[in-house]
C-alpha cells in the first residue's frame, strides 16, 4: 500500500513538472499565434535564447568582418549566442554544418548555396537546425529539395547582374567608350560570373560602346593583370573590375600615369576609396553588402520564433542593392551612415520579426531590401 | 662540316629566346594586333619582373642551402604590412624608411624561422609549412587586422625607372655573397649534405642564421615593391601567401638549371625572364587564367623532364654512335 502510495505521488509530481513547462510554451504559442506577446514581456525572461552559427569565407577581409560585426550586433541585442566558422569549399562547409550542429547551434548562416546543399539540408534536418544562406540566391538544381525541407529557411543576396550593369552605366556616363573587363575564371565564382553578364549585357545595349579587352587574371596577377590589360589595349577608357580591384586597379592606373583618363569601376569598396575618387584613378565603386547576412538573420529568427515569414512551398528570397559610390560626399555618406552605423537600428530589425510586429510580411522585408541605399538610410536615420 | 661550340653563356640565352620568339609568332598568328615584343610590352615586362626576381633571389638561398622555405610569400606579406603601418604611424611617406622598415620586419621573421628550425632540429619544410599559418594570422591581426594601404609618393619605387635602383642593387648583392663571401660557398656546401659540410668545418648554426638574414633582405624589399605595386597588402590565410612565393620558386627551378651555364645570379635573372615572357605570351594568345596556369605547370614539367635527363638522352646518342662504330668496322673487316 505504502509503495502504490509512493509511486502515486511520484507520478504526480513528474506529471505536475512536464504540465508546468507545458504550460509555459502553450503561453508563447498562443502568444504567437494570436499576436498578442508584448514588448515587455518578449524582453523579459520568456524572449528565448537561441545559438547562431555563421558559416563565412574568411575572418580578415574587412567586408567579412563587416559582416559578421553586424549579425553579432543583432545577437547581442536580441540575446542570442554566434559562433563562426571559416570555410574555403563546398566540403568544408559541410563539414562546419556537422560541427555546428554537433555543438548545439538553433541555426546556421552560410555564405554557401551550391549543388552539395541537399546534403547540408540532410544534416541539418536531422539535427533539427535551419539553415538559411546569404550573399548567394537560389539555384535551380536544388530549389525543389530546398523548398520540401522544413529546416531550409530561405536566401539573402545582392543583385549581382545589376551590379555589373550599373557599374558599366556610370562608366559610360563618366566618359567611357572602350571598355575592359578584369574578372576570374568562368565558373570560378557566381557572383562574378553575374557581374560579367551585367556588365557584358550593358556594354552590348550601348551603340557606342565596346568590349576591347577581358581578362581573368584577376587573382592570379592582382595589379599586373590591371597594367597587362593597359598594355594590350591601350585603346581602353573604361575597367570595370569584378570585385576587390579599388585599391590595385587604381594603384596600378596611377602608376600607368592614366588617373582621370582611364575610369575604374570596380566593386567592394576599401579605405583608398576617397583618395582614389578624388585624383581621378576611381570613377564608382559599388558595396554595402555586409547587411546581407542580417536580413538572412530576420528570416531565421522568424522561423526559429515559429513565425517563418514565408508560406509553406514559398521561396523566402531577399535580394538587397549595391550602394553606389561615385564622390567623395557619397563616401563620406557611406562611412557615417553604413560603416560607423546600422543600416537598421534594433527596433527597424524588429518590425520585420512577428514576435515583436505581428504585421511583420515577407513583402515588408524584400521592399525594404530592395530600397536600400545611403539615401534610404538618410531618410530614416538622418537629421 | 665544322661544329659550332656556343660559349657557355649563349646556351643560356637559347631557353629565354625561344620562348620569346615563339610567342612572338603565335601571338601574331592569333592576333592581328597584338602588342607582345614591342618595346612598350617589354619594358612593362622587365618592371613587372623585378619583384619576383628580387623574391626568387631570397627564396634561393634557403633552396641552395638545402631547406624548401614555403613560408616566404607570408613572410612578404606580413612584413610589408608591419613596415607600411610602422612608416605611417611615423607620419613619414618616404618609400626609402618603408623599404627600410619591411626589410627590417623581414630579417626578425627571417631570424624567428632560424631560431624554430635550430630549436626543433626539423626539417625546413616542416618549419614553414607552421610558420606560414602563423604569419598569415598574424597578418589579420597586428595593427587593427587591416592589413597596408599606401598610395603616392611611398609607392614610387615600384614605378620605373626608380624601381631599378633596388633591382641593380639586390643583383649587386646577391652575387656578392654567393660568390665572394664565405658564406655562399658555405650555403653551396650545405646544399650539397649538411653532414659533409659539418664535418668539413662549416658551421650549419651560424651559416643557417646567416642564409634566413640575407633572405630577409630580399624578401623585405621584395615587399616594399609588392606593396608599393598593388596599393595594399591585404591579410591572407588559408595559404594564400603560397601564390606569391610560387611564382619565384618557378623562377629558381628554371634558374637552377642554367646555372650550369652561367652564374646563380644571371641564371635567375633569364629564370625570371623566361617565365615572364611565358606568362605574356600565354595572356597574349588569349588563353584564360586557369589554362594559363596549366600551360605553366606542363612548360615546368616538361623542362624539369628534359634538362633531368638530358645526361641520359646524350649518353644514350653516344651509345648509339659506338655501336654504329662497331658495325661499320665489324662490316669492313668482313669485307
Amino acid at each position: 500500500m505504502k509503495k502504490v502510495l509512493a509511486l502515486l505521488l511520484t507520478g504526480v509530481i513528474l506529471i505536475s513538472a512536464l504540465a508546468g513547462c507545458g504550460s509555459d510554451q502553450n503561453e508563447s504559442l498562443q502568444q504567437s499565434e494570436t499576436g498578442v506577446g508584448t514588448e515587455n514581456a518578449i524582453q523579459a525572461e520568456q524572449q528565448e535564447k537561441f545559438s547562431f552559427g555563421m558559416i563565412v569565407a574568411n575572418t580578415a577581409e574587412q567586408l567579412y568582418v563587416s559582416e559578421i560585426n553586424e549579425v553579432q550586433w543583432i545577437c547581442d541585442e536580441l540575446g542570442c549566442d554566434l559562433n563562426v566558422v571559416s570555410v574555403t569549399t563546398a566540403e568544408e562547409n559541410l563539414s562546419a554544418v556537422e560541427n555546428l550542429c554537433s555543438s548545439g547551434v538553433d541555426a546556421i548562416l552560410s555564405f554557401y548555396l551550391d549543388s552539395s546543399l541537399p546534403k547540408v539540408l540532410d544534416v541539418c534536418e536531422s539535427n533539427e537546425v535551419y539553415y538559411a544562406a546569404y550573399t548567394r540566391g537560389m539555384i535551380a538544381e536544388v530549389e525543389e529539395t530546398a523548398l520540401n525541407c522544413k529546416y531550409f529557411v530561405g536566401c539573402s543576396y545582392e543583385d549581382e547582374i545589376s551590379a555589373g550593369y550599373a557599374a558599366i552605366q556610370k562608366l559610360y556616363e563618366s566618359g567611357a567608350r572602350q571598355f575592359g573587363i578584369a574578372t576570374l575564371p568562368k565558373g570560378e565564382g557566381q557572383a562574378a560570373d553575374d557581374r560579367v553578364a551585367g556588365a557584358e549585357t550593358a556594354i552590348a545595349e550601348l551603340d557606342d560602346a565596346k568590349l576591347v579587352i577581358k581578362s581573368t587574371n584577376l587573382i592570379t596577377s592582382g595589379a599586373d593583370c590591371i597594367t597587362d590589360m593597359i598594355n594590350m589595349a591601350p585603346e581602353m577608357d573604361g575597367i570595370f573590375i569584378i570585385g576587390a580591384g579599388l585599391t590595385l586597379g587604381a594603384q596600378a592606373i596611377e602608376m600607368a600615369g592614366l588617373s582621370g583618363t582611364l575610369k575604374l569601376g570596380t566593386i567592394d569598396i576599401e579605405e583608398s576609396a576617397p583618395a582614389a575618387l578624388e585624383d581621378g584613378s576611381l570613377s564608382v565603386v559599388m558595396g554595402g553588402q555586409y547587411p546581407d547576412p542580417l536580413f538572412a538573420f530576420i528570416l531565421t529568427y522568424n522561423c526559429l520564433t515559429g513565425n517563418p515569414l514565408n508560406e509553406e512551398g514559398e521561396l523566402a528570397e531577399v535580394m538587397i542593392n549595391y550602394t553606389i559610390i561615385s564622390s567623395v560626399q557619397e563616401y563620406e555618406n557611406y562611412m557615417t551612415y553604413y560603416e560607423n552605423d546600422h543600416p537598421y537600428t534594433l527596433e527597424e530589425v524588429k518590425s520585420f520579426i512577428k514576435v515583436f510586429n505581428p504585421e511583420a510580411t515577407l513583402a515588408d522585408l524584400q521592399k525594404a531590401a530592395a530600397a536600400l541605399s545611403i539615401e534610404d538610410v538618410i531618410a530614416r536615420h538622418g537629421n | 662540316m665544322r661544329k659550332v661550340s656556343l660559349p657557355q653563356w649563349c646556351k643560356a640565352l637559347i631557353l629565354p629566346v625561344a620562348v620569346f620568339s615563339i610567342f612572338f609568332v603565335l601571338t601574331r598568328i592569333v592576333r592581328d594586333n597584338s602588342v607582345f615584343g614591342t618595346p612598350k610590352n617589354m619594358y612593362t615586362a622587365f618592371n613587372q619582373l623585378i619583384r619576383p626576381t628580387i623574391m626568387a633571389y631570397g627564396v634561393s638561398l634557403g633552396m641552395q642551402s638545402g631547406r624548401w622555405d614555403f613560408s616566404a610569400g607570408a613572410m612578404l606579406i606580413l612584413s610589408a604590412v608591419i613596415g607600411v603601418n610602422l612608416t605611417q604611424m611615423s607620419g613619414s611617406d618616404s618609400p626609402i624608411l618603408m623599404m627600410c622598415l619591411c626589410v627590417a620586419a623581414a630579417v626578425v621573421l627571417g631570424l624567428i624561422n632560424a631560431g624554430v628550425y635550430l630549436f626543433f632540429h626539423v626539417s625546413g619544410l616542416v618549419v614553414s609549412l607552421g610558420m606560414i599559418m602563423i604569419y598569415e594570422t598574424l597578418t589579420a591581426i597586428v595593427f587593427g587586422g587591416n592589413g597596408a594601404y599606401v598610395r603616392g609618393d611611398i609607392t614610387n619605387l615600384a614605378k620605373a625607372p626608380y624601381s631599378f635602383i633596388p633591382f641593380i642593387l639586390m643583383i649587386a648583392l646577391y652575387w656578392f655573397v654567393l660568390n665572394k663571401t664565405v658564406l655562399g660557398y658555405n650555403i653551396r656546401g650545405m646544399g650539397k649534405g649538411q653532414t659533409v659540410a659539418r664535418n668539413v668545418g662549416v658551421s650549419v648554426r651560424k651559416t643557417t642564421i646567416l642564409t634566413y638574414i640575407i633572405s630577409g633582405i630580399f624578401i623585405g624589399v621584395a615587399a616594399a615593391l609588392y606593396v608599393s605595386t598593388n596599393g595594399k597588402a591585404a591579410p591572407t590565410l588559408n595559404m594564400g601567401t603560397t601564390a606569391v612565393m610560387f611564382e619565384s620558386m618557378m623562377c629558381v627551378i628554371v634558374g637552377e638549371y642554367l646555372n650550369r651555364y652561367c652564374d646563380m645570379t644571371v641564371s635567375i635573372l633569364i629564370g625570371c625572364i623566361t617565365m615572364r615572357f611565358l606568362s605574356m605570351g600565354l595572356l597574349c594568345i588569349g588563353l584564360s587564367s586557369t589554362m594559363q596556369t596549366v600551360a605553366q605547370g606542363v612548360f615546368l614539367v616538361v623542362f624539369i623532364g628534359i634538362s633531368s635527363n638530358q645526361g641520359k638522352i646524350e649518353e644514350k646518342r653516344i651509345l648509339k654512335q659506338r655501336a654504329a662504330n662497331a658495325d661499320a668496322k665489324a662490316e669492313a673487316n668482313a669485307n
